[in-house]
């Protein structure tokens, strides 16, 4: 693929001729014949219409030059949500000590039925937290 | 005693160095996302305008016995390769856009002081409920656990601040170069694809008009009606144009606040006076630009 400089430079030299042509339509409206103002229209239509696709081709070219850079830019958000994600986690660790403080009575009354309901309390917050990562 | 003195003094350089107030920040990335998103709202893409300007070329091509009245249908155009091209460009400035937006978007989410507002209050009340663990622990007073839960937390979310603080910092840093280049990437796209574009556009809508225009069998009221929409075309078109050129000026304007921030955070940290003042300068700037671009959305659409 020709470079991007190469691109742009060819469609605007192509779209300055066609502004060059309409101008010459405004200029002479009155003495051009219709057959010749639909010829010089379409000519100049033509190359608008194929200047678009060189700039269209242009912003390819310049988004590939840059992508190196943008891959690191998405690394830089990864790191974020993961701090993001360990500042979410600590109150998540909280609330798993609230339900361990419980067993811990729990035990302690030696209320020992209790302990599975206990157990699968935490059992449950820690789901919750897996659940949330693959939401992530 | 000696103990208690050492425990209070790390408690105490922890909660005033751990102090971050991130609001500049937050401020800041808020609007840079929504001056970065604001792209889609302009309405300006290579498919829209293959859609609105190339393929309407023929609207107002009249062939046929014309001295009778009777016009044939305008022949469709086809254009090569389009308008997959052109889906293929926007595809890319939509990578550019949600990239960089998707990157300041992230540290909005790290400054935000409501990400999390830790609290014991669970862990207090559990313990407090359980007098069978107060007396294994030792306690003999409820007010211990209330004011062990507040230190707590006041502890866990200064600890937590000066994280948030660490992390923007570093990555702030790290990434500079990156970010800037993104940034440039797609300023360079808008100034040399998009308003060369807008500006072809402009010279097609005049060839679309010109041939009916001139058309001496065209009625001259006929034709002030199509002059009435030559101009709303003209000046939808200048609209794209001032909006694109108001984002590549806030665009400008975000990549130096991220280039500067960086310079002045290899000495300082995010909170400095100075670091909070270019933040916040720069955050007015691009804030002023978003809502031009907005205004004109709103007034025009």
């Amino acid at each position: 693929m020709a470079e991007q400089y190469q691109l742009k430079t060819l469609a605007d030299t192509m779209k300055a001729s066609a502004f060059a042509i309409n101008k010459r339509i405004q200029d002479e409206i009155g003495s051009l014949s219709e057959d010749a103002i639909e010829s010089l229209s379409n000519e100049s239509r033509d190359l608008l219409i194929a200047c678009k696709t060189l700039y269209e081709l242009t912003a390819i070219q310049i988004a590939d030059e840059g992508q190196a850079a943008l891959e690191k830019v998405e690394q830089a958000t990864d790191k974020l949500k993961k701090a993001i994600k360990s500042i979410k986690t600590v109150q998540k660790v909280i609330d798993i000590t609230a339900k361990v403080v419980m067993l811990a009575g729990t035990i302690i009354s030696g209320n020992y039925l209790d302990i599975p309901e206990k157990v699968k309390g935490i059992i449950d917050e820690l789901g919750e937290e897996d659940q949330t990562e693959d939401d992530a | 005693m000696k103990k208690h003195l050492i425990i209070l003094a790390v408690a105490s350089s922890v909660f005033f160095l751990g102090c971050a107030d991130l609001k500049h920040v937050n401020n800041f990335s808020n609007t840079a996302v929504k001056t970065i998103e604001s792209y889609n709202d302009i309405g300006y893409t290579f498919t829209s305008s293959y859609y609105n300007y190339t393929m309407a070329q023929n609207a107002y091509n009249l062939s046929g016995d014309i001295d009778n009245n009777a016009l044939r249908i305008p022949t469709p155009l086809t254009i090569p390769n389009e308008p997959a091209t052109a889906n293929k460009a926007d595809m890319a400035i939509t990578f550019y856009i949600t990239s960089i937006a998707s990157y300041f978007e992230a540290l909005t989410q790290l400054s935000d002081k409501d990400l999390v507002n830790y609290n014991f209050d669970v862990v207090r009340d559990n313990i407090k409920a359980d007098q069978a663990l107060k007396n294994k622990l030792g306690i003999t007073s409820d007010d211990k656990v209330d004011a062990a839960a507040r230190i707590a937390t006041v502890f866990t979310n200064k600890l937590m601040g000066a994280y948030r603080e660490k992390k923007i910092r570093q990555v702030m840093i790290d990434y500079d170069t990156d970010v800037s280049k993104s940034i440039q990437t797609l300023i360079d796209i808008l100034n040399n694809s998009i308003l060369p574009s807008i500006d072809a556009d402009n010279g097609l809508v005049d060839t679309k008009y010109l041939k009916v225009l001139s058309n001496r069998k065209v009625e001259l009221s006929k034709k002030a009606e199509l002059t009435n929409s030559y101009n709303h075309e003209k000046i939808k078109l200048d609209k794209y144009k001032t909006q694109v050129l108001q984002l590549v000026k806030a665009l400008t304007a975000i990549k130096d606040e991220h280039n500067k921030t960086v310079v002045l955070l290899k000495d300082n940290k995010l909170t400095t006076k100075a670091v909070i003042d270019l933040i916040n300068q720069h955050g007015a700037e691009v804030y002023q630009l978003y809502i031009n671009i907005k205004s004109l959305t709103t007034n025009f659409n």
